[in-house]
């Protein structure tokens, strides 16, 4: 027995003698070239690492993408080419920009101009990633490859014929992997990612994907101090006719300099039981539903059984991350805590730019010569808890968002629209800045903006999920910040979302409170008896989440839920259910894209 | 050496099984990069640009070494960490998910014991019979169905077509309102169990009636492996001097099955019998997703295709933990279905 017990040690040393060189040596050292640009030279067994910073193979591509195919198969037929990334119902949108259209004579003739003639006369050989699973962009990496092997194979473009001399290779990864690769080691030629609005305006999309440090584009090697002058000069324009045209030549210029093929923006659908009534949508709502306040259920026709009619339920992917206004910054969450808290002011109705007064009782009033933003605070409101609603507790409510200042959490917007280009968390700041910039003014409060033109994305921002208001008392007594200065540090930069005292207590002025989180099964909420604004339709409103699309399914048609996540790939088979009402066409303000990578396995650019 | 030496010197065996089963894990982990490691935290694309914040927050391009004595520090002050696919502490992971696999594992595992032996020592008894042949063909049928099809036909025809009639999830609507009120103590989260301590029938029910699918699911596989194991076992036994002997003394054919025969084929069974519990015990992930039967299994599942580091080392631990108890608990099992054992090696 004794000698089983050391033999058993010795094994695990043996085990663990084996696996510790993968960990504690020192990274290996970079290949010359990635492995998915097959030789890393023009000599028709590969590319090289720059292949894509030639203007002409970028056109080549755009020019070589089928995109009214891409749309009607990938999706379903449920999206919109556009030209650049800044998608249509964005402030500073221009329908009018160019796209490329699906032309094999101009990629032909531009791949001829490319690298001197050679990428035409050598070819080319590498490979296409996308994230495993992600059915949309399988389809676009294969018709990308099966496009150039169309064009070696026709006679018109190649005379002999020459199958292999455009060899693109499709595979797949996981999801971290890619991620790995786009954000770390970029050795991927090109690759796809989408991007979701913070708020719903052209400079949150032509930043990351133009400026030279944003998201995407300093990871794809685009961009340089000319471009990012233009952009500022577009963002910080207050006359919105010349601002419009700033964005225009932006879009413009996104179009000229072709660093991506821009595939389309998404238009979704929303599938409900027939006893659901009442749906309408808008592009900045993130939560899949939509405003669920103007819903209602009875029981209409007989195709699907009638449950729990003072319920709502949803079945759905994705828990959410946190119940912390000041953590979200994920749909899931925003969604719950949309329910459960309230903003100042709201998007109006379908619009992304115009507002109505939610717990203001006005949409701000602008005073251009020093820059404020004055709200005055509703009465009559109460939390969850029975504490009425008072300006003290929207002070509170954005300078606890800006102390906790969560890191990669959405606090930078604050921030940025209140303190300045310069200052993208609390490092960058002081404590007497962040107090002075949101000050009580009788039943007013005021905020101090950075510049005259952050009142509209500034407002923008008051409508998303972080810009919840939360009762200063309650989270005092909840462990949270106390509202002093040297409370700061209890409260600074949390870690993991369970460290926020907020992380999973709710106390809201909205129509619904939280009643119970089982994380990643449900979450519950019911109606709050004293909402300030009427009755809420349900008593019940649940978030489930069932991850097999199959069960999802079934419980719709089952009544046990009242509306499901649907993804795109499942939209045709949907249509042939009976008792379900659907929703077209409806735009969300995404887009998907592949990327060039202009400079393939060179190190990040620093931030 | 007396049982209770035993049992401790097989607990002893725990830690370096613990220790290395974490090392090994954590070492493979670390053939992540940080970035890829780091994906778990970013919820979306525009938090892609903190990605070497979070790695510098979790310490993610650290040494081996470092990150995992900072983890097993925090083990040792009580803490597995936290599991980001959950959002909450691991323990708290392993507590609240392990209910519902042991739900499923409660009543699964007699049925499939149960029905093996039974099953599985008529078909021996009748060997080459049309019993025999039955048994043996169903049971190649139920080893071969592959968990997500069959799971997903019985919802679909019982869920799907006969609308709404055994759905999936641990509870109805209703049901799930009622046992998280104040009328209800969830003693043990185990709804059955609960339903029957709190004496409130329509819970139980419900329960029972969402159990049906997935322990049907489960069972339908592992009682054919059982099945299998006691027909050969069985007919080695029936084959044995000893059977031979009872029959010449004239013993009815049921006391040689049942008694001489069936006694001694347990013996193997009763070993896989303690890894079919441990196997259910430790989470189905496909019939716990299907049915969204939200267990161990679907955690562990979850924390693995993410990442979520913690959550798997916790769960990697508390599997290790199973394990060496279930092996320990069918070594004293064997001691009493074969007295010739005695504990500590010595067989006489």
């Amino acid at each position: 027995m004794a000698k089983k017990l050391i033999v058993t040690i010795i094994a695990l040393i043996g085990i663990i003698a084996m696996v510790l060189p993968g960990c504690t040596a020192e990274p290996a050292p970079e290949p010359p070239f990635s492995a998915y640009i097959g030789s890393g030279q023009l000599d028709g067994k590969g590319i090289p690492e720059d292949f894509f910073s030639d203007i002409h193979v970028r056109k080549a591509f755009c020019y070589a993408f089928d995109y009214d195919t891409y749309i009607a198969e990938a999706l379903s037929g449920q999206g919109a080419q556009r030209g650049s990334p800044v998608v249509e119902g964005l402030y500073g949108y221009d329908p009018g920009t160019p796209m490329y259209s699906y032309n094999l004579d101009q990629a032909v003739a531009e791949m001829k101009l490319a690298w001197d003639g050679q990428a035409w006369e050598k070819g080319f050989k590498f490979t296409l990633l996308y994230n495993a699973g992600n059915l949309p962009r399988k389809t676009a990496c294969d018709m990308v490859a099966e496009t150039w092997a169309r064009i070696g194979a026709n006679k018109k473009y190649l005379d002999p014929i020459d199958p292999d001399r455009f060899q693109i290779s499709v595979q797949a990864l996981a999801w971290p992997a890619i991620l790995g690769k786009i954000f770390g080691t970029r050795d991927m030629p090109m690759y796809q990612i989408g991007w979701l609005p913070d708020y719903p305006h052209a400079d949150n999309f032509v930043v990351p994907f133009m400026n030279s440090h944003g998201t995407f584009s300093s990871f794809q090697g685009y961009g340089d101090a000319e471009l990012d002058a233009q952009i500022a000069a577009a963002f910080q324009d207050t006359n919105p006719v010349t601002q419009q045209q700033k964005y225009n030549a932006l879009q413009q210029r996104y179009y000229d300099d072709a660093p991506g093929i821009v595939l389309a923006q998404p238009l979704g659908r929303r599938y409900f039981t027939q006893h659901i009534t009442g749906f309408f949508y808008n592009p900045c709502e993130s939560s899949y539903p939509g405003d669920i306040w103007y819903l209602s259920k009875s029981d209409n026709g007989d195709d699907i059984p009638f449950k729990n009619a003072d319920s709502l339920i949803e079945a759905t992917i994705g828990d959410a991350e946190s119940l912390d206004p000041a953590w979200c910054y994920d749909t899931a969450s925003g969604q719950q805590l949309r329910q459960i808290y309230e903003t100042l002011i709201y998007y109006a109705g379908t619009s992304t730019g115009t507002f109505n007064p939610i717990l203001a009782t006005n949409t701000g009033v602008f005073n251009p010569t020093d820059n404020t933003l004055r709200f005055t605070i509703r009465t009559g409101v109460t939390f969850h808890n029975g504490n009425s609603l008072t300006p003290e507790d929207v002070e509170y409510s954005f300078e606890r968002a800006m102390v906790q200042d969560r890191p990669g959490g959405p606090i930078w917007m604050f921030y940025q629209a209140l303190l300045g280009a310069d200052v993208w968390s609390y490092d960058d700041t002081t404590y007497a800045a962040i107090s002075a910039s949101v000050e009580v003014d009788g039943q007013d409060v005021v905020f101090t903006l950075a510049g005259p033109y952050w009142e509209l994305p500034f407002k923008q921002v008051l409508c998303g999920q972080w810009a919840s208001i939360v009762d200063e008392q309650w989270c005092i007594e909840q462990g949270d910040w106390d509202g002093t200065e040297e409370g700061v540090a209890d409260v600074l930069h949390p870690q993991d979302p369970g460290e926020t005292a907020l992380f999973n207590k709710c106390n809201g002025t909205g129509p619904w409170k939280l009643n119970l989180w089982e994380s990643g099964i449900q979450i519950v909420k019911e109606a709050y008896d004293g909402y300030w604004n009427g009755t809420p339709p349900f008593h019940w409103v649940i978030y489930k989440i069932i991850e097999e699309w199959s069960t999802r399914k079934l419980s719709l048609l089952a009544g046990d839920a009242d509306i499901v996540y649907v993804p795109g790939t499942n939209f045709d088979e949907m249509d042939t259910e009976l008792g379900l009402n659907s929703f077209e066409n409806l735009p969300s303000l995404s887009i998907d894209a592949f990327f060039f990578n202009m400079a393939v396995a060179e190190a990040p650019a620093e931030e | 050496m007396g049982l209770r030496a035993y049992i401790v010197r097989r607990l002893l065996l725990l830690i370096p099984v613990l220790f290395g089963v974490t090392v090994f894990i954590f070492g493979i982990t670390m053939f992540f990069s940080p970035i890829e490691r780091a994906s778990l935290y970013v919820r979306s694309a525009r938090q892609m640009s903190n990605l070497p914040l979070i790695i510098e927050t979790y310490g993610l391009d650290r040494p081996f070494w470092e990150q995992y004595g900072t983890w097993i520090n925090q083990v040792f002050h009580g803490n597995l960490g936290w599991s980001a696919v959950v959002q909450m502490p691991v323990w708290d992971a392993l507590w609240s998910f392990l209910p519902a696999t042991l739900e499923l594992a409660i009543f699964a595992t007699p049925i499939i014991i149960l029905a093996g032996i039974f099953l599985g020592s008529q078909a021996a008894a009748h060997k080459d019979r049309a019993v025999d042949h039955v048994t043996r063909v169903a049971a190649i049928g139920g080893w071969s169905l592959p968990t997500f099809w069959l799971g997903l036909v019985l919802l679909m025809i019982f869920y799907g077509y006969f609308r709404g009639l055994l759905p999936p999830e641990r509870l109805s609507h209703p049901m799930n309102m009622l046992v998280n009120s104040a009328d209800f103590v969830r003693y043990t989260h185990i709804n059955t169990i609960d339903a029957i301590l709190n004496l409130n029938g329509p819970v139980l029910l419900d329960a029972l009636r969402h159990l049906i699918l997935p322990v049907i699911t489960l069972s339908v596989v592992d009682v054919a492996f059982i099945m299998r194991l006691m027909r050969s076992s069985m007919l080695e036994s029936l084959g044995k001097g000893y059977v031979l002997t009872a029959r010449a003394k004239g013993l009815a054919e049921r006391v040689v099955v049942n008694k001489h025969a069936r006694r001694n084929a347990l013996i193997p069974v009763i070993t896989v019998s303690g890894y079919v519990f441990a196997g259910l015990a430790n989470g189905v992930v496909i019939t716990e997703t299907i049915f969204a039967f939200k267990g161990i299994g679907w955690w562990a599942a979850q924390a693995a295709t993410r990442l979520d580091i913690a959550g798997v080392l916790g769960f990697a631990l508390f599997n290790a933990f199973l394990f060496v108890l279930v092996n320990l608990v069918v070594d004293i099992l064997y001691t009493r279905v074969d007295p010739r054992v005695r504990l500590g090696g010595v067989v006489q």
